[in-house]
């Protein structure tokens, strides 16, 4: 009994902490620049809200509880998707060639997710519609969060390259967000090994590395920005995704132009193949 | 300074995507073995034990 209120007294300040992040983001305007962010955060307060209503009229066991959380919980990584989809075209801004390519893989990746998580809820082992519903869910939340590590990954490798720092406020959503995504895969992973016995506590470490993930939001929002950066190695030579956009660019406008472009069996392979070797040139001369 | 919170990143970055992949997906196994938290940090149900009555109220009732 001690460990659930210990539950709730999380949920509360977790609730807070979201309440925070959303007030901070209206208060700064930040909602224009962040629209799905925004609306991220926010469902997370309403959801946390319905969810502790449901949970104290109808008890955490039971049947309404149980949809109810896998249901929001559905929608919430529909967000975090998003989220991450938004990051990236802010970060990538500059390079809008890039950024148009970034949007395809991200449709088609989505598209690929959904099905796979659909067929592995149908056709997995699971014993029952609501092991069927949680098998779905787990899927797809599982892709996001490796998703989140790798967008984080990415800034943390790249982000030179993008003007971005670890001052940044790009950064620092990516960063809460990544922290947060890698801690759960790490206590799934631990939670697997143990049992369901361990169930509660799991959940309990889960709420502690959310509020410290709100916690890095908040002061992300917070703080002011710097301008992006001009790194010197960006000055020195023309960057690398430069030369990827300026290449994607010149691609995709020979492709919509009138030009004759079937002059190979597969016109897609050539396209790309030819793009590759321009950046390579360009790469070599510079 | 920064360099260390970089490297920090960049390896639970590694080891987060390492234990996801390596886990086996829930649907693979028993999804009871590999159940999560929502964001939000709310209480994760891992399966409806009972069906529940209107306004039988409290926590674990």
């Amino acid at each position: 009994m001690a460990a659930f209120s210990l539950v709730y007294i999380f949920w509360a300040v977790s609730l807070i902490a979201e309440i925070g992040v959303c007030v901070m983001l209206w208060r700064k305007h930040l909602r224009q620049r962040y629209p799905i962010f925004f609306t991220y955060a926010l469902y997370q307060v309403i959801s946390g809200s319905v969810l502790a209503v449901i949970g104290r009229a109808a008890g955490l066991e039971g049947f309404t509880y149980f949809y109810a959380y896998w249901s929001i919980n559905a929608v919430s990584i529909g967000l975090s998707f998003g989220v991450i989809y938004e990051l990236f075209r802010i970060a990538l801004q500059p390079y809008h060639a890039l950024r148009d390519l970034g949007t395809m893989l991200f449709t088609w990746v989505t598209v690929m997710m959904l099905l796979v998580s659909i067929l592995l809820a149908v056709t997995g082992p699971a014993p029952n519609e609501p092991m069927r519903v949680v098998a779905g869910v787990l899927s797809l939340e599982r892709d996001v969060r490796l998703m989140q590590c790798g967008l984080l990954l990415f800034f943390l490798l790249f982000g030179s390259k993008l003007g971005l720092t670890l001052r940044h406020r790009t950064f620092g959503i990516a960063m809460g967000f990544g922290f947060y995504a890698a801690t759960d895969l790490i206590s799934v992973s631990v939670r697997a090994h143990i049992g369901p016995e361990w169930a509660l506590t799991y959940s309990l470490v889960g709420q502690f590395f959310w509020i410290a993930a709100c916690g890095t939001w908040a002061y992300y929002v917070v703080r002011p920005e710097p301008a992006p950066v001009m790194m010197p190695s960006m000055a020195a030579t023309r960057p690398i995704l430069q030369r990827w956009n300026e290449a994607l660019a010149e691609a995709t406008a020979s492709y919509s132009s009138g030009a004759p472009r079937f002059d190979t069996p597969d016109p897609f392979t050539s396209t790309v193949e030819k793009t590759v070797e321009r950046v390579l040139r360009k790469d070599i001369h510079n | 300074m920064k360099n260390i919170v970089r490297a920090s990143l960049v390896a639970l970055m590694l080891v987060g995507a390492y234990a996801g992949l390596s886990t086996p997906a829930p649907a693979m196994s028993n999804p009871r073995n590999a159940i999560t938290v929502a964001d939000g940090g709310t209480y994760t149900p891992t399966s409806p034990t009972s069906p529940t009555k209107p306004g039988s109220g409290g926590v674990n009732n």
